[in-house]
C-alpha cells in the first residue's frame, strides 16, 4: 500500500510585500535535516520557464496550427533546492498534449 | 531530571541562523561546530552569521552575530567564530565506540510553528563508506526530524561527541541517520591550523556524574543477585541481560564476573555494581586490542591464536601461560638477532680494519715516492675508515698524517700545510690520554714541538718558539729517562733547538745557554760508543750553539768551548765547516745544512 503523500508549505521570498507559500511534496527517505524556510521566487519561475520553453520548443518542430498542452507540476526540495516533479494532472495521464493542423484545400474556380 | 552529560551538552549547543536552521555546537570557548548546509554551502569565509543560544524557561535568547570561520561543502561542515566565549564546550572523540552503543543528538526541530530544542535516542551502527569516498557514521532506532541538522552526537557509554547529525534515513520514522565521524572534524579543525583544547573541566565533572548514573541505571540486579553471579557466571540469561544493558560482549562479561569473583566478599554492596562496569569495559579492552594483535613469526602469531581462544573459553589463566609462550619466543628471536648482528659487526669491523691497513700502505707507499701530500691523504682515509672500537690504531694513522704533512711543509717551505700538522697534533693530544699512553703522549708533543719551531723559524714567530718550547718541556716531563734513555735525550735536543731558535731571534744570550744546557743534557746519553750517529748531531748542534752564544755575548770562552766540540766532532763521519764557519755535519758539500736536526717520534 502506497504511503499517504506529504506536503510541506514553503515562504517564496520575492519583491511582493505579500507572502507567499508554496506546497512542496516530501516524498521521504534520505535527505539532510537543515529546515529550509523560505526559497527565492526565481528559482520558482525559472523552473516553469524551463518547462515552458522546452516543450514549446519540441511542439515548433511539428509546426501545428494550434497546440494545447495540460501538465501537472509537483515541486520538491532536494539539498535545499526546488525540483519540479511532472505528476499526474487530470486523468490518468502526467502530461496531456492536443495538436491541430489545419489542412483544407483551396475550392476550385466556377465555370463560365 | 534526564542524564547529566546531556544537560551539560544542551549548554554547549546554539540554534543556527545559516541559509537553513539548525543546531551547532561549541568545541572550544569560542568555536562552534555545524553543518555547511546549515550556514549555506556558497557561504564564504568570514560572511556574519546569527547565532540563538537556549536558556531556560524563556526559549531562545535574543540572536547574537557570529563569523563564519571555515566552511568545508564537501565535507558538509563548517566552524563558526564568536566573539564571546561559551564557557562550556564538548570533547570529540570516536574511541572506544563499539557497535550496539547508546547515543543522544540534540536539535531543533519544529513543532507546529515554533521551535523547540529536542533530544533523540539512538543506537551506533557503524560506518557506511560512499562511492565518492565519504565515511560517515551510521546509526537507528532514533527519529531525526529537520533540524537537527549540526546537532551534536554524543555517545553514552564513552561520554564523547562522536559526530555532528546530518542525514535522516526518513525523518517520519525512528530509522535514525548519518553524521560526519568526529576524525573528520578534528582533521577539518588541523587543516585550519587549530587543534582542540584539553576537555572542559566541567564537562568532566558531568562525565563522573554520568558514570555514576549509568552504573545504577545499567544493571537491575540486586548486590546479592550480583555476588550469586560473579560465583556462578555461567548463567546465560542473566549474562545476556548484562551485555544488552552494558552494550558489551557475553565474553567480557563472563571474564569480568570470574574476575570479580575471586574477592567479591571484600567489595562492598554499593561498588559492585561500578566495580562490575569498569571491568567489563577493562576485558573489551583486552579483547579488543588482542583481536587485531598478530606477529610475522609463525610461532608467536600461534600463541596469540591459542590465547585469544583460551580467553574466549573464559580461561584468563591458560591464555597468561600462552602469552609468557609467546615473550620467550620472541626474546629468543631478539637474542638471536642480537647473536647476528654481533656476528656482522665482526665481519665489518674485520673488513674495514683491512681496508685501513691497504689504504695506509699506499701512504707508505706515498711517502717512500716523496708525494707527502699523498701520503697525508691516504693516512687520513685509513684513520677515518676505522670504527671507534679501533681508536688506538686510528690514532697512529692520523699520526702518520700528521708527519706526512710536516714532512710536506718542512721540505716544501709550505707553511700553511705546517699548520695543518700542528693542529692534527694539537687534535690528537686531546684525545691521547698522558696517563694511559705517557709514551705517545710524549711523542705527541713532541712531534707538535717540533713543526711548532719550524713553523716559528720560518715566520719569524716569537709566539710561535715559545709554544714550541713548552710542547718539549711537556714531553720531556712525561717522559721516563730510565726507562726510555733515547727518547729522553732526543726530546732534549730537540728542546735545544727550539731555544736556539727563540735565542738567535731574540738574540738572547739566556735562551742560548739554556738551548746548551739542553745539548749538553741530551750528550749524557747520546753517547759515541753507543749512538755514534746522534751523539755526532747532537754535537754538532751543541757545537753551533756554543759558538752563537760567544758572538752573542762577544764572550771568547764559548768560542773556546766551541773549538773543543769541534775537536771532537773532527773525528765523526761527514763533518765539515762551511764557509760562513758553521760547522755541518753529513755530505762534505756542505749543501745539506744539518745544523738543528730535529727527532721526529713514531713515525
Amino acid at each position: 500500500m502506497e504511503e499517504p503523500r506529504q506536503w510541506q508549505k514553503i515562504k517564496l521570498n520575492g519583491e511582493s510585500a505579500r507572502q507567499i507559500y508554496l506546497e512542496v511534496l516530501d516524498r521521504g527517505g534520505p535527505k539532510e535535516v537543515g529546515i529550509l524556510d523560505s526559497i527565492p521566487f526565481e528559482q520558482l519561475t525559472e523552473i516553469l520557464g524551463q518547462i515552458a520553453q522546452r516543450i514549446g520548443d519540441s511542439l515548433e518542430r511539428t509546426s501545428p496550427s494550434k497546440a494545447c498542452v495540460e501538465l501537472g507540476v509537483e515541486f520538491g526540495l532536494e539539498n535545499g533546492q526546488l525540483v519540479a516533479l511532472i505528476a499526474r494532472g487530470s486523468g490518468k495521464a502526467n502530461l496531456k498534449v492536443s495538436l491541430e493542423w489545419d489542412r483544407s484545400e483551396p475550392k476550385a474556380g466556377s465555370s463560365g | 531530571m534526564g542524564d547529566p552529560l546531556v544537560e551539560y551538552l544542551r549548554t554547549c549547543c546554539v540554534h543556527v541562523l545559516g541559509k537553513s536552521r539548525g543546531c551547532g555546537f561549541f568545541i572550544a570557548p569560542h568555536l562552534v561546530l555545524t553543518c555547511s548546509h546549515v550556514v549555506g554551502r556558497e557561504v564564504a569565509d568570514g560572511t556574519e552569521i546569527m547565532l540563538e543560544q537556549w536558556k531556560q524557561p524563556n526559549g531562545f535568547c535574543p540572536a547574537t552575530a557570529a563569523t563564519v570561520w571555515r566552511n568545508f561543502p564537501a565535507d558538509d561542515i563548517a566552524f563558526i567564530q564568536t566573539s564571546y566565549p561559551n564557557s562550556s564546550y564538548a570533547p570529540l572523540s570516536v574511541e572506544g565506540a563499539r557497535s550496539g552503543h547508546q547515543l543522544a543528538a540534540l536539535g531543533f526541530p519544529l513543532q507546529g510553528n515554533n521551535y523547540v530544542f529536542d533530544q533523540i535516542s539512538a543506537d551506533y551502527e557503524g560506518q557506511t563508506q560512499t562511492l565518492q569516498g565519504i565515511t560517515l557514521l551510521k546509526f537507528k532506532s532514533g527519529q531525526v526530524e529537520s533540524g537537527f541538522s549540526g546537532g551534536p552526537l554524543l555517545n553514552l557509554n564513552t561520554y564523547r561527541v562522536m559526530g555532528v547529525v546530518r542525514l535522516t534515513r526518513d525523518d517520519r520514522n525512528n530509522l535514525g541517520g548519518w553524521a560526519v565521524e568526529s576524525p573528520v572534524l578534528v582533521s577539518l579543525l588541523r587543516k585550519s591550523g587549530q587543534d582542540l583544547p584539553e576537555t572542559d573541566p566541567s564537562w568532566t565533572d558531568s562525565e563522573a556524574r554520568q558514570r555514576e548514573d549509568s552504573s545504577e541505571g545499567m544493571i537491575h540486579l540486586t548486590p546479592d543477585q550480583l555476588r550469586e553471579l560473579m560465583q556462578n557466571p555461567g548463567q546465560k540469561e542473566k549474562i545476556e541481560h548484562l551485555s544488552l544493558s552494558l552494550g558489551e560482549n557475553h565474553n567480557a562479561i563472563r571474564l569480568a564476573l570470574r574476575s570479580l569473583g575471586e574477592s567479591e566478599s571484600q567489595i562492598p554492596d554499593e561498588m559492585l555494581a561500578p566495580k562490575l562496569i569498569e571491568n567489563v569495559r577493562a576485558w573489551e579492552r583486552q579483547l579488543s586490542g588482542l583481536a587485531i594483535l598478530g606477529s610475522d613469526d609463525s610461532e608467536i602469531d600461534y600463541k596469540y591464536k591459542q590465547a585469544r581462544l583460551a580467553l574466549e573459553s573464559d580461561n584468563p589463566e591458560k591464555a597468561d601461560a600462552y602469552f609468557g609462550e609467546a615473550a620467550e619466543l620472541a626474546n629468543a628471536r631478539a637474542r638471536a638477532a642480537e647473536e647476528l648482528q654481533a656476528k656482522a659487526r665482526e665481519v665489518r669491523e674485520s673488513g674495514l680494519k683491512e681496508a685501513a691497513e691497504a689504504t695506509a700502505q699506499r701512504g707508505q707507499l706515498a711517502m717512500a715516492r716523496l708525494a707527502y701530500l699523498d701520503g697525508a691523504k691516504y693516512f687520513a682515509v685509513a684513520a677515518d675508515l676505522l670504527p671507534p672500537t679501533m681508536e688506538a690504531q686510528s690514532l697512529a694513522y692520523r699520526q702518520q698524517q700528521a708527519s706526512a704533512l710536516y714532512r710536506h711543509g718542512d721540505e716544501q717551505g709550505d707553511n700553511g700545510i705546517l699548520l695543518q700538522a700542528v693542529e692534527i697534533y694539537k687534535s690528537l693530544l686531546q684525545s691521547c690520554s698522558r696517563d694511559l699512553n705517557p709514551q705517545d703522549w710524549a711523542a705527541a708533543q713532541n712531534n707538535l714541538g717540533i713543526a711548532l719551531a719550524r713553523l716559528g723559524e720560518r715566520e719569524s714567530s716569537i709566539e710561535r718558539l715559545v709554544e714550541a718550547v713548552t710542547a718539549h718541556q711537556d714531553a720531556l716531563e712525561g717522559t721516563n729517562r730510565e726507562l726510555v734513555p733515547l727518547d729522553w735525550a732526543a726530546f732534549q735536543n730537540n728542546l735545544g733547538n727550539a731555544l736556539a731558535r727563540l735565542g738567535q731571534l731574540e738574540s738572547s744570550t739566556n735562551q742560548m745557554e739554556k738551548a746548551i744546557a739542553a745539548y749538553r743534557a741530551a750528550q749524557e746519553e747520546f753517547l759515541r760508543e753507543r749512538e755514534p750517529l746522534q751523539w755526532s748531531k747532537s754535537l754538532n748542534n751543541l757545537a753551533n750553539a756554543l759558538r752563537t752564544l760567544g758572538v752573542l755575548s762577544n764572550d771568547e770562552r764559548y768560542l773556546i768551548q766551541a773549538g773543543a766540540a769541534i775537536e771532537a766532532f773532527s773525528s765523526a763521519p761527514f763533518s765539515g765547516v762551511t764557509q760562513e764557519g758553521e760547522f755541518i755535519f753529513g755530505p762534505t758539500d756542505g749543501e745539506q745544512k744539518q745544523s738543528g736536526d730535529d727527532y721526529l717520534k713514531a713515525d
